[in-house]
């Protein structure tokens, strides 16, 4: 009898695990809805093929391999733009990153220096240079020529969806 | 015999809250996201674009004809210099930015004749002409064989400079190399989506 109240737990337990899985799974996959009826361009993640895509509504702008995906298990699924930081800020993990308006490069120099991360207000990084890495932070590192396109295509506020690896198929 | 049946009586609520639990309102629960996670897959599939459409890369100088995901058709262009001008008066400042966003494809023309604007006499330090219908306005030619228009003064269109394909030098236009440009011409219709980035 407590062998078989234990099945059942550890059953009930995985069920549970699936239907968070796919309450998340869900939460990304109306995001991303949103994110296409609105007429601005946004950013998607697509973690199962390993790539971060640049759409606007239903149009493919730009394909983009991920070199390295640090998101963690779950990770918000959605995220807006926060800041577009030229140069490389020391700060451990990422907090304080928003330059001073008195930063002249930044204000001033419009496109992207080879050190240059955009940060979303989830605390999110897509970077190319790897002077970004810290352990457990969130982060998709891009190849340098992506990032620089990005770099320019993105805005403040420009929003980003993350799709876990079993969007189209749901939790095993 | 008595110890067991203590213990099955102990037992039974546990078993029932885990059957409750198992079976109930989860099971429920667990359908109905289910159902959710098939009605959203469905409809971002469904949300894939019927029609080809193009895409500007102002970064790289590149033009996609693109059909749902696939690239149809890929191409060297040239894209806005983001250079400035300014003339003697007040109102002459230019900046040749390419317009980035998303727009169609508005009118198709053969043969375009170029409508000189007031900045070409600016920059060549000419005398602008007083009407609109001075001579000295128009040039046929210069916009290779087929302009695609998607703006009221942006187009798509040719160049006797295919040197210069590649590169962010135009005054705001997309140049494209003449076999690319009939290959566009023929594959678009009017209302093509034109996504520019």
């Amino acid at each position: 009898m407590k062998q078989l109240a234990l099945c059942w737990a550890l059953a009930g337990g995985a069920s549970a695990a699936a239907a968070e899985d796919l309450a998340y799974i869900n939460a990304a996959l109306r995001a991303w809805l949103q994110a296409m009826e609105a007429d601005a361009p946004y950013l998607l993640v697509d973690r199962g093929a390993d790539e971060l895509r640049l759409m606007h509504g239903k149009g493919l702008l730009r394909r983009m391999p991920l070199a390295a995906d640090s998101l963690g298990a779950r990770p918000p699924v959605q995220a807006s733009l926060a800041a577009r930081l030229r140069r490389y800020r020391p700060s451990s993990p990422w907090r304080g990153l928003l330059s001073s308006p008195f930063d002249w490069e930044q204000v001033l120099v419009a496109d992207a220096a080879a050190t240059s991360a955009l940060y979303f207000a989830s605390g999110l990084l897509i970077y190319a240079s790897p002077v970004w890495l810290r352990p457990g932070a969130m982060g998709l590192q891009l190849g340098a020529a992506d990032l620089r396109a990005l770099y320019n295509a993105c805005g403040p506020g420009t929003v980003l969806v993350v799709l876990p690896a079993n969007w189209r198929e749901g939790p095993p | 015999m008595q110890a067991s049946i203590t213990s099955g009586r102990e037992l039974f609520p546990a078993a029932l809250f885990l059957w409750l639990w198992l079976c109930g309102p989860p099971a429920t629960h667990g359908s109905a996201l289910a159902l959710e996670h098939r009605q959203l897959v469905q409809a971002v599939e469904r949300h894939a674009l019927a029609t080809p459409y193009i895409v500007i890369n102002t970064q790289d100088n590149l033009i996609l004809l693109r059909e749902g995901e696939q690239v149809v058709r890929q191409a060297a262009c040239a894209t806005g210099s983001g250079r400035k001008l300014e003339g003697a008066k007040r109102w002459h400042r230019w900046t040749f930015d390419t317009p980035k966003g998303r727009f169609a494809i508005r009118r198709k023309v053969a043969d375009p004749l170029w409508t000189r604007p007031t900045w070409f006499f600016v920059e060549n330090d000419e005398e602008i002409p007083i009407f609109a219908e001075d001579p000295r306005r128009f040039q046929r030619g210069v916009l290779g064989a087929y302009a695609l228009y998607f703006l009221k003064d942006f187009m798509i269109h040719g160049t006797l400079f295919e040197v210069n394909l590649g590169k962010s030098i135009t005054h705001g236009c997309i140049r494209v190399g003449n076999e690319d440009l009939e290959y566009l011409y023929e594959a678009v219709e009017i209302g093509c989506p034109v996504f520019i980035y």
